[in-house]
């Protein structure tokens, strides 16, 4: 028994010695009594924030322990307020303590014993995971708003682009119509030009036939005035015979009774001399007539020449004019054309828009979703390490 | 003379005149058709110095010598000075020598009842009522008769 009770403090103390956990005893009042070797090496490590070497711990005070001494001195003054766990700070580090009570033989509180261990780097994890979980849960809340606003911004890009669309339906329609327009535009100029190539080659014709009949009416003015000498000729003539025909009358008369047939035959004579001459005096006049109506003729003829002239000239401006317009129209259906093309580029624009406003909205909910799933595992984090005891 | 006298006046006594009309200016004048010998259109005429005013010259027709007697001078009318060739020659015989009596323009040969007829008025001047044997009243003109030997009688007007 004896032997036993020997061997069981014997082996109880190396147990202890050789304990992995920090282990210290101190008395009621306060005063270190016993370090194992592993608090010992586990305060070297520290030693530089102990207010004294390590050796020289056992025997003194462990006020150090704590930053009101007064307190921990009445906490492990009495054995009822034990075991007292408390996480204290040494330096940079955090020791966990656990304060347990020791009783002697006779079951009275001899005083607390301390294990402990440095939990710096668990505490400071903690910390970091708790903020961490905070932080989390908070972002998650953010990526749900931000999802909602992705969400609502790719229906809105939605609506806008198909209202897009709609717009440039109605420019397509328009730049149709245009195109149509010009097609039309362009036949008319070239219907123009055609007649007014016609028109001058018809006034240049009409220039021609002028100056034709201009030459023409310039002979007949030479011939009459040729019919005039003749009929001068033929005057002269009728005036002889008209004279023959009065001096054979007198013949006639003078032979009495066997002149009267010669002198009916001279009255014939003289009559019909006589019509000759009314004849010519007609033709004369006639002729005047014609010489007149020919200067009038050439007059209007001047005046035909000068209206084809201006007519000319006017279809001279025509031409000028439809070139010009011939090349505006030129250049407004090259605008249109590109139109045309920009239109059919802002169709497809605005269907990648479309597509990827859906895609968005689709990720959108997705992200929803998994910012939801991801608050969900915030909270159930957070709770773990509400949990999580140093 | 009297031979002369005897043909107007025999020509005056039947039924109808065959005259030979011309005019001089305004007016209108004949002669018996049978005192004509012929009418002839401007000649080349000679004048004659000395001679009367109303005798132009001497026409040389056929190689026979014609005394030209411009009617209007005798008659007291101005010269036809701008019409050089319009004028005509009426060829008359008295006796045994050939007249061209100078008028304006020959009308014809014309056949006018004799009831149209009548004596020279008194109020013609008496230097002009010598050459005439009276008028024929036509329907919108007179037609004087003159008296061919009173005109060509040229010693008694010189």
């Amino acid at each position: 028994m004896a032997d036993n009770k020997f061997d069981i403090l014997s082996i109880s103390k190396q147990m202890l010695d050789l304990s992995p956990i920090n282990t210290m005893v101190a008395d009621k009042t306060g005063k270190m009594l016993y370090m194992n070797k592993n608090s010992i090496n586990t305060l070297k490590k520290i030693e530089e924030f102990l207010p004294a070497k390590v050796d020289n711990l056992v025997g003194n005070s462990i006020d150090w322990f704590h930053e009101k001494p007064e307190v921990q001195r009445g906490i492990i003054s009495q054995a009822g307020n034990l075991p007292h766990s408390k996480i204290i700070t040494v330096g940079p580090e955090k020791l966990n303590l656990l304060v347990s009570p020791i009783y002697d033989d006779q079951g009275n509180f001899f005083g607390p014993m301390v294990t402990w261990e440095v939990v710096t780097d668990r505490v400071e994890t903690v910390v970091g995971l708790k903020g961490a979980s905070g932080h989390l849960s908070r972002n998650s809340e953010l990526l749900v708003a931000i999802a909602n606003s992705l969400s609502s911004s790719a229906e809105e890009t939605s609506a806008q682009s198909n209202t897009a669309s709609a717009a440039s339906e109605e420019v397509n329609a328009g730049i149709q119509t245009v195109t149509a327009n010009m097609d039309e535009m362009v036949a008319a100029i070239r219907e123009i030009t055609k007649t007014t190539n016609e028109s001058s080659i018809l006034s240049n014709d009409a220039m021609d036939i002028a100056n034709s009949t201009n030459d023409i009416i310039g002979k007949l003015g030479e011939s009459s005035a040729d019919i005039g000498s003749v009929i001068k000729v033929i005057s002269s003539i009728a005036q002889q015979t008209n004279l023959l025909a009065l001096n054979a009358t007198i013949e006639a008369a003078r032979a009495g009774e066997a002149g009267k047939g010669f002198s009916v035959v001279a009255n014939e004579v003289k009559e019909l001399a006589k019509q000759t001459a009314t004849a010519t005096q007609d033709i004369t006049a006639r002729i005047l007539n014609i010489q007149e109506d020919s200067k009038l003729a050439v007059n209007a003829i001047a005046q035909i020449k000068e209206a084809i002239e201006k007519i000319n000239g006017y279809a001279g401006n025509i031409a000028a004019s439809v070139e010009e317009q011939s090349a505006t129209t030129l250049e407004v259906t090259r605008i249109v054309n590109e139109s045309a093309e920009g239109v059919t580029q802002i169709n497809e624009n605005i269907s990648q828009v479309s597509e990827a406003a859906s895609n968005t909205g689709r990720d959108a909910l997705k992200a929803q979703d998994a910012a939801q799933t991801l608050g969900d595992i915030a909270n159930e984090l957070n709770a773990l390490v509400e949990k999580i005891e140093v | 003379m009297e031979e002369s006298n005897g043909l107007i006046e025999s020509v005056l006594s039947g039924e109808t005149s065959q005259l030979c009309g011309f005019k001089i200016m305004d007016g209108q004048y004949a002669i018996p058709v049978l005192e004509v010998q012929e009418v002839v259109k401007p000649q080349k005429v000679t004048p004659v110095p000395l001679g009367p005013a109303y005798v132009d010259g001497l026409i040389n027709l056929r190689g026979q010598i014609v005394t030209a007697i411009n009617l209007r001078v005798m008659f007291g009318l101005p010269r036809n000075e701008n019409a050089e060739s319009s004028y005509m020659n009426i060829i008359v015989r008295s006796g045994d020598g050939l007249y061209a009596l100078v008028v304006d323009e020959i009308m014809d040969v014309m056949d006018i009842s004799n009831t149209t007829f009548e004596e020279t008025p008194d109020m013609i001047d008496d230097k002009l009522k010598d050459y005439i044997r009276g008028v024929f009243k036509l329907e919108k003109k007179l037609l004087t008769l003159l008296n061919l030997d009173k005109i060509l009688d040229i010693k008694a007007n010189v």
